[in-house]
């Protein structure tokens, strides 16, 4: 079989041997509605998030409690989604999304031959490569076919350019924005050498603030603009100053936010709650504020981290580096429910799930058909076939 | 007769001038630039004390000056010396109790951080390279401040830094696995054979040693089981080894097989050319742009043979790739503050210097995660380089010419412009000021100019 088939070619295929049912239908049309900038919130959980005790698979319950005599959640700790997985009970804001059916949990995200280097799982996460190649470029590096009027290709608030670095779209980073551009104001551009890599990558830092500052501080600086009261954690300010941008029609396509400290080797329960908690506050925040200001068609938010964790809990009341996890898709455009399999608890002490849907299907999905940038292939022989869009 | 001397005169006169010049670079003082270089590149910049020196020695010369060891290390604050509260002790704690002895142990740390940053900052100390080498070690053996519940403990590990910084890799790595901080950052104390804890394991491999690629994931669940019983006192805080925790049974660690503990692990190491390799290619990125993998595999293979840093630091230093680099890296945070400030001593708040670099992305002692600060143009996003922009911007501010008279005749007298790693990117360059008295604003106007330029963010 052909593996370089665009997505076009794939259904034709398809339909040729008959195997169309297998397509979801949601194919057969691009998504509708009124054209405004579709963006992308990536929140990175990081650390390695443990996702085995964020959604809780209730028909592997007695594995679950087995592998993690001190760890589990028991039922007052959580909270049903239905009969296949409870949420953590911090999480228990997200349930408003799961219960408008626009919240996705796609379960067994991950790829063969796991490695679990912190380093090298988000660098494998945030350039979509397998895990014996090496990439620089981010995948949502090359989204601009036309420059943004915002001149901002991809806002990171907090660490890590991973997923926007190294294409020649203009990537922000800051902490915060507002301080921030006061100060880019005041520098002027420089034009210079280009056979100096630290001196072009100086300059083009510089001159890429110059412009942006001039445009996105009179946004930021509206009164207003956002209404819900969003949480006073750095997380809560940063999702605040994302939702005032897309409020005002700034159409910057990707932003990225982080979350740290997922990395739970030891006195897990307590760290993790905490860190749920801001997520969850947050998120929520972010939700009611775009389905009030009518933006939640336009935005989808997921979460990624650079693996999950041993399903086994270690000797220190925490659990190390694992493989394959769950996370969150929503938006006003997502179908809410499960995608994908939950993967199988291990029979085996001490070994890792095996991923049950490759993270580049769900890349190339949001690509597809959120983006519509068919043309933009992650990978040969990976497809965006995850039903995680619904047709309005 | 008479003739044939003279041709062979004239002979023996073109040789010896053909020899003259072909040695000359090496028999001669360095020149401005190259003293420049070694400045920015060995130290925290263009300092006037180590350039005028520089200035005196040949090549040869130079790298043994800055590698020589002279210095007692910094004054700790009395708070990091202090004897430690036992574990068990503190556990018993009542709320208010702990918060107390978190608060002061914050404090500590903060103190521990600003004692360093002063003693970087002094222009009493000359061991710029010995720092550059504390820092470069602090950054492949990260131990967090943020984890690492005692401020002595940092501190512990920051002296056996300081004294292997220049010394042995032998010594230094069989000292780091066994270091006390270390062991709490990396979790050993929570290893034992029961339930294993990679986290030591799998960094001593992935980033101290081998590098990744070089080991298998068997590899590292191996070498946890051979530190199994690694700990530290509960009383005192010393490394400890509990028996009752080691996993006695039979590893094979890299195609060996045998009854291996935490000592064997270090030695099965240390015998892998690959050790030396990875080492050396992060030593030489330290110094140099760009790799050179032919200098880099020379390199590796002395150091694989004696794991002499000095002699490493030394190959690296000499090496032309390295004096043909300069203006092509850029300044960490610590260069670039401790840089400016060394520069004009006084004009850089002491107290500010760590939340200046934290927030440039290099919290002292306190790296973001296990791999270390970033390296190259990685310290430069937009968020980090506004910081920097503002701390040039306060070197020059309210500088008052009359009092740095004499910093400023050596800044200005050759242009401001020559003190940037890269002087031809400054345009248009400056002119030479020779008479301060007269035109110190003159000189400070475009000191400032040339600070702000980004071209002062390389080295």
């Amino acid at each position: 079989m052909a593996v370089k088939m665009n997505r076009r070619e794939l259904i034709q295929f398809l339909m040729l041997v008959g195997a169309v049912g297998t397509v979801p239908s949601v194919y057969s049309a691009p998504l509708s509605g009124a054209r405004k900038q579709r963006a992308l919130v990536l929140v990175e959980l990081n650390g390695g998030n443990d996702s085995l005790n964020c959604f809780i698979p209730l028909e592997q319950e007695a594995r679950y409690k087995a592998l993690r005599p001190a760890l589990h959640l028991s039922a007052d700790e959580r909270v049903k989604l239905d009969d296949n997985v409870a949420l953590h009970k911090a999480l228990s804001p997200l349930r408003n999304g799961w219960l408008d059916k626009d919240l996705a949990l796609v379960h067994g995200l991950g790829y063969p031959e796991p490695n679990l280097s912190h380093f090298r799982s988000i660098e494998i996460w945030d350039t979509a490569s397998d895990s014996a190649s090496y990439r620089t470029t981010g995948w949502l590096s090359s989204l601009a076919k036309q420059p943004t009027k915002s001149g901002v290709d991809a806002l990171v608030l907090g660490r890590n350019s991973g997923p926007v670095a190294g294409g020649n779209g203009a990537v922000l980073q800051a902490d915060l924005l507002r301080h921030f551009l006061g100060k880019s104001r005041q520098l002027g551009h420089i034009d210079g050498a280009k056979n100096n890599a630290a001196y072009s990558h100086l300059l083009s830092v510089q001159n890429n603030l110059v412009s942006v500052a001039k445009d996105l501080l009179p946004i930021l600086q509206k009164k207003d603009a956002v209404k819900t009261i969003f949480p006073e954690t750095l997380l809560g300010r940063q999702l605040a100053e994302i939702a005032q941008l897309i409020n005002l029609g700034v159409d910057t396509p990707v932003y990225k936010v982080a979350l740290s400290g997922f990395d739970t080797h030891r006195n897990q329960k307590p760290v993790h709650q905490r860190l749920l908690s801001q997520l969850s506050a947050a998120l929520l925040a972010f939700r009611e504020e775009m389905i009030r200001s009518g933006h939640w068609d336009d935005v989808v938010v997921m979460t990624y981290s650079e693996f999950g964790r041993r399903p086994k809990m270690n000797g220190s009341g925490g659990t190390d580096h694992g493989t394959a996890a769950s996370h969150i898709v929503m938006g006003g455009k997502v179908r809410g429910g499960h995608i994908g399999k939950y993967p199988e608890l291990p029979e085996k002490d001490n070994a890792n799930m095996q991923f049950t849907v490759d993270f580049r299907v769900l890349y190339q999905t949001v690509l597809d058909r959120w983006f519509e940038l068919p043309d933009i292939r992650l990978a040969d022989g990976v497809e965006g076939a995850l039903p995680l869009f619904r047709v309005s | 007769m008479g003739v044939i001397v003279a041709r062979f005169n004239l002979v023996s006169i073109f040789l010896l001038l053909l020899a003259a010049l072909l040695f000359a670079p090496a028999s001669f003082a360095l020149t401005f630039s190259e003293a420049r270089h070694l400045s920015l590149r060995a130290g925290f910049g263009p300092e006037p004390i180590l350039i005028n020196k520089l200035l005196s020695l040949k090549k040869g010369e130079a790298i043994t000056y800055l590698l020589r060891q002279r210095e007692k290390d910094f004054v700790v604050p009395a708070c990091a010396q202090e004897t430690l509260i036992p574990y068990v002790r503190i556990k018993e704690f009542d709320d208010p109790k702990l918060k107390a002895f978190r608060q002061s142990q914050n404090k500590c740390k903060g103190a521990l951080k600003q004692a360093y940053a002063n003693h970087l900052l002094s222009n009493d100390s000359n061991d710029v390279l010995l720092h550059r080498m504390e820092l470069f070690w602090h950054n492949h053996f990260t131990s967090s401040l943020a984890k690492v519940p005692y401020a002595a403990l940092v501190y512990g590990q920051h002296n056996t830094i300081h004294k292997n910084a220049l010394g042995n890799f032998r010594i230094l790595l069989h000292s780091i696995v066994r270091d006390p901080a270390m062991i709490m950052y990396l979790d050993n104390n929570n290893n034992n054979k029961a339930k294993p804890n990679e986290n030591l394991a799998r960094e001593l491999l992935e980033l101290f040693t081998l590098g990744i690629g070089n080991y298998s994931e068997k590899d590292v669940k191996e070498v946890a089981r051979a530190l199994t019983g690694l700990s530290i006192d509960n009383a005192t805080f010393a490394p400890r080894f509990y028996p009752e925790r080691h996993d006695y049974a039979k590893k094979t660690i890299l195609g060996e097989t045998g009854y291996f503990g935490a000592d064997a692990v270090v030695e099965i190491l240390l015998n892998k050319p690959q050790v030396a390799k990875h080492i050396t290619r992060k030593l030489w990125l330290e110094f140099v742009s760009k790799e050179d993998e032919e200098e880099i595999a020379r390199l590796s293979k002395i150091f694989f043979q004696d794991w002499n840093i000095t002699r490493l630091v030394r190959g690296i230093l000499a090496s032309k790739t390295f004096w043909a680099d300069a203006g092509n890296m850029t300044k960490s945070p610590l260069e670039l503050v401790v840089g400016g400030s060394r520069l004009l001593p006084g004009m850089v708040p002491g107290n500010s210097v760590p939340n200046l670099v934290n927030r440039m992305g290099q919290n002292i002692f306190d790296p973001p995660n296990v791999k270390g600060w970033p390296i190259g143009s990685d310290w430069i996003n937009s968020k980090s380089y506004v910081e920097r922009v503002k701390f040039t911007e306060q070197l020059t501010r309210g500088l008052q010419p009359k009092r740095y008279e004499k910093s400023l005749s050596f800044l200005c007298e050759r242009g401001a412009s020559e003190l940037a790693a890269s002087p031809v990117l400054v345009t248009p360059a400056s002119a030479k000021i020779t008479d301060i008295a007269a035109n110190g604003e003159a000189c400070v106007d475009d000191l400032a100019r040339v600070f702000e330029h980004p071209a002062w963010q390389l080295k």
